[in-house]
């Protein structure tokens, strides 16, 4: 199949592979929205066409690519849809999981080829098939290959074996000689397999008929399968002057047809779990995006609108070249100032409309990673006994693209401990005066230049007191240290790291399989993320997003004579105070700010800065949730909209910088990185607790983290 | 030489590209792809063209009103079209040629049947 790509250029097979995978996982996410809508509405007749459509073109285009696996299943699901098609009852539970476990394969298939590796193996899934549209199955051949002259059967071949079987047709090996008077060997292989196409089937030829290369040999091998018998092909099949001998095999009784041995693929298939792997796949693919080359469909609209601001760009640029002709003519100066002044702003409306529309074709809907969903809480609660509904808001709602590939993961991860740990059984349910059916609601919207993403459930809630006395145990904190913690900090303690991970199935552990990886996630999209919980009513995840990763709206300040700017959805508040509005509490500079005490983290020292300290300043308090902290600067100067460009590792090496910009007069700034900053801060915090705790009670020993 | 337009027609932008790029092998040849029925009539009310490529299996419009709809125009009374069909569909193949289509191939396309096929239907 390679040689039919042999004509293309390097560049133009990559355009080629790029668009068939592009298309090819397109395909895929629609297949699992309408396998979806049919589980919803099984007698939606239009589910199944689409279904069917867009099979049947995942097949053409993978046969035609040269993935024949994908192609050779995508054959069999087509015959799954006929069967669902033509049955007397709609769609049930059963094939609505089939179809999903086919879509996972060829998911799988795809991914495989596409990175090189082997993508899995398609006889299980096809046997599931098999057993589906006759509930007794004719043994596929399986395991050993049948081989002609040292050459495996391709997938499709085998299928081809296999439906031949089915029907009652026979199958042969045919060896054709050529008669020496025939010169033309090419044209005699033609004549010979047109003739045999009459009579039933060419399952393998050697040479190979199909490809384009005309091989000169003297004898011709095939695998064919008619209701024919031997005689009859072998009297049919005889062409004067151009076959000399017809040589003809019984194929299957002398071919070991293995019916055992790979249970296990069926097994494999079936697996209740290939949720898991789905999702698995998920992220290795959006991993991979951050390093390839990814593509973005973009509405034509939005391109034209482009085009128009590219144009209005050079109308400023010729007015900005004709005052500087001008200039250059000696035109009064105030003159060509007042026009220079109108190019400038004209400019400015263009580039800022500019960087709009670029952001907008940016943004996708977070639909692409809420599809996946739906299919999850049903396999997982189906298999937990559990009962749950998935309730989605707001699924049209725009973020980043960089952002939406990887937010699946966290947000999954969040679903699956929710439908673990936190609905309860139904009974349980019941016995609580709850609705036997749990609710997990998943909810994205704006607020105040963020996106929010939320993730609640009904269930029983996270046991604090369990948390706590599980951080105890495991040394993170001293038990006077955990009955001092408030209740909103105690539920924070799923966020750390080796507290969640072990001894998660226990009923009094509540949640948290590798909360703190959710958390790490979060935090490398610039995102904040924060729990709340009622314990017996549920609990909520709260994932704050930046709208997009390249751009931030930033507050501009300096500390001694270095500029830094903060991303202002980090900053609840700034005000103004006095050096003497701070106190030391346990040894610890804090600030009295609205009859509530702040810590203060001191940017000063961490980052080694001489100058300034004026007695007058002004303190930026950060928030997180319910969380203040400050932040001492000497100036401000005001907000500004930033691109962020990526520091060098060694700059970014105190992990406190989220990046740098360039201001328009050249300066650079940094940016902060407020999310560590905060974690710094808190860290800080606890050190010089434990510090104090350590020399009162010299008993208890912690280890630094 | 003169150029040779060809109106690719199918709604697969993979099967698009592989039948554009076998037919950028062809001297003077330029590709307009469109991406179903009336997108195609479309095209064809603004250009005329040198030969058709036509899926059968479309959305909004399939290839087989395309090609009725084409023929009832009398200025593409004799443009060849060739019609892209997948195997088994024997009917689809009929009812095409019946409609007025020149000759068919069939998925998966290999590149060399292609510009065989359409190169012999170019010459008529």
């Amino acid at each position: 199949m390679i040689n039919n790509f042999e004509h293309l250029s390097n560049e133009e097979f990559e355009e080629l592979r790029r668009v068939f995978y592009t298309q090819a996982y397109e395909i895929i996410e629609d297949l699992q929205d309408e396998i979806l809508r049919l589980d919803n509405t099984p007698e939606d007749e239009n589910a199944l066409k689409s279904i069917k459509r867009y099979v049947h073109t995942l097949k053409g285009d993978s046969n035609s690519f040269g993935l024949t696996s994908v192609g050779t299943l995508c054959h069999r699901v087509e015959d799954l849809l006929s069967s669902i098609m033509g049955g007397t009852d709609h769609a049930d539970h059963k094939s609505i999981d089939l179809l999903l476990s086919c879509v996972d394969t060829i998911n799988g298939l795809l991914l495989g080829s596409e990175s090189g590796k082997d993508g899995g193996d398609i006889k299980g899934i096809i046997e599931r098939i098999d057993l589906f549209i006759s509930p007794s199955p004719i043994p596929l051949p399986s395991g050993e290959r049948i081989e002609v002259r040292g050459a495996p059967f391709t997938e499709y071949q085998q299928l081809q074996i296999q439906d031949a079987l089915k029907g009652g047709l026979n199958i042969y090996e045919i060896e054709i000689s050529f008669h020496p008077m025939c010169g033309e060997k090419g044209i005699a292989q033609l004549m010979v397999s047109q003739r045999l196409n009459g009579m039933g089937q060419i399952i393998y030829s050697i040479p190979d008929i199909e490809s384009s290369e005309i091989d000169e040999t003297e004898k011709m091998t095939l695998l064919f399968s008619s209701k024919l018998t031997q005689e009859e092909i072998k009297r049919d099949a005889f062409i004067t002057g151009i076959t000399s001998e017809i040589d003809i095999k019984d194929n299957p009784p002398t071919s070991p047809f293995n019916k055992g041995g790979e249970e296990g693929d069926l097994e494999k298939g079936a697996s209740p779990r290939s949720y898991q792997s789905w999702g698995e796949r998920g992220f290795e693919r959006a991993g991979q995006g951050v390093i390839k080359n990814e593509t973005l469909r973009v509405d034509a609209s939005k391109v034209d609108e482009m085009m128009n601001l590219a144009g209005e760009l050079i109308i400023g640029r010729s007015m900005v070249e004709q005052v500087a002709k001008d200039l250059e003519d000696g035109v009064l100066i105030q003159d060509a100032s007042t026009r220079l002044f109108a190019a400038n702003s004209y400019m400015e409306r263009t580039v800022t409309d500019i960087q709009k529309g670029i952001m907008k074709m940016r943004m996708v809907p977070i639909s692409h990673v809420f599809r996946r969903f739906p299919k999850m809480v049903r396999e997982l609660s189906s298999e937990k006994g559990k009962l749950v509904r998935l309730e989605i808001h707001g699924k049209e709602t725009e973020l980043d693209k960089g952002i939406i590939d990887f937010i699946g993961e966290p947000l999954s991860h969040i679903i699956r401990n929710s439908i673990d740990h936190g609905i309860e059984n139904p009974a349980r349910r019941r016995s609580t005066g709850k609705n036997e059916e749990g609710v997990i609601a998943l909810k994205a919207y704006h607020e105040s230049g963020q996106i929010i993403v939320e993730v609640s459930d009904d269930g029983k809630g996270i046991d604090i007191d369990g948390l706590k006395k599980k951080a105890v145990e495991r040394g993170f904190l001293s038990e006077g240290d955990a009955r001092r913690l408030s209740e909103g900090d105690a539920i924070n303690l799923i966020f750390l790291s080796g507290l969640s991970i072990s001894e998660t199935v226990t009923e009094t552990s509540g949640r948290g399989i590798g909360m703190d990886a959710v958390k790490s996630a979060v935090e490398s999209m610039k995102g904040i993320i924060e729990v709340e919980s009622i314990p017996g009513k549920g609990t909520r995840f709260i994932l704050r997003l930046p709208l997009t990763l390249a751009i931030i709206k930033a507050l501009l300040f300096d500390i001694g004579e270095r500029l830094y700017a903060i991303p202002i959805s980090a900053v609840s508040e700034v005000a103004r105070i006095m050096s003497e509005d701070l106190t030391t509490v346990d040894g610890k500079d804090v600030l009295l700010f609205r009859d509530k005490i702040i810590s203060i983290i001191h940017l000063r020292e961490l980052f080694r800065i001489d100058g300034g300290r004026n007695r007058k300043r002004f303190v930026l308090i950060l928030g997180i949730g319910e969380k203040r902290i400050g932040v001492l600067i000497d100036r401000l100067f005001g907000q500004q909209e930033l691109v962020i460009k990526a520091l060098d590792e060694d700059y970014g090496r105190s992990g406190l910088m989220a990046g740098a910009s360039i201001l328009g007069d050249g300066r650079v700034v940094l940016i902060l990185d407020a999310p560590a900053i905060f974690k710094k801060a808190i860290e800080d915090e606890k050190a010089k607790f434990k510090v104090q705790n350590e020399t009162l009670m010299p008993s208890t020993r912690h280890k630094e983290t | 030489m003169s150029e040779i337009n060809f109106l690719v027609v199918e709604d697969s932008p993979t099967m698009r590209q592989l039948i554009a790029f076998a037919l950028k092998r062809i001297q003077g040849s330029k590709v307009i792809e469109a991406t179903d029925g009336v997108d195609a009539l479309k095209k064809l009310s603004g250009q005329k063209f040198d030969m058709l490529l036509i899926d059968i299996n479309m959305p909004i419009m399939d290839g087989l009103k395309l090609v009725s709809l084409v023929r009832a125009d009398p200025s593409n009374k004799d443009v060849p079209i060739i019609m892209i069909t997948t195997e088994g569909a024997e009917e689809d193949r009929k009812r095409a040629l019946s409609l007025g289509a020149s000759a068919y191939l069939t998925k998966p396309i290999q590149t060399q049947e292609l510009l065989k096929v359409v190169s012999q239907y170019l010459k008529q």
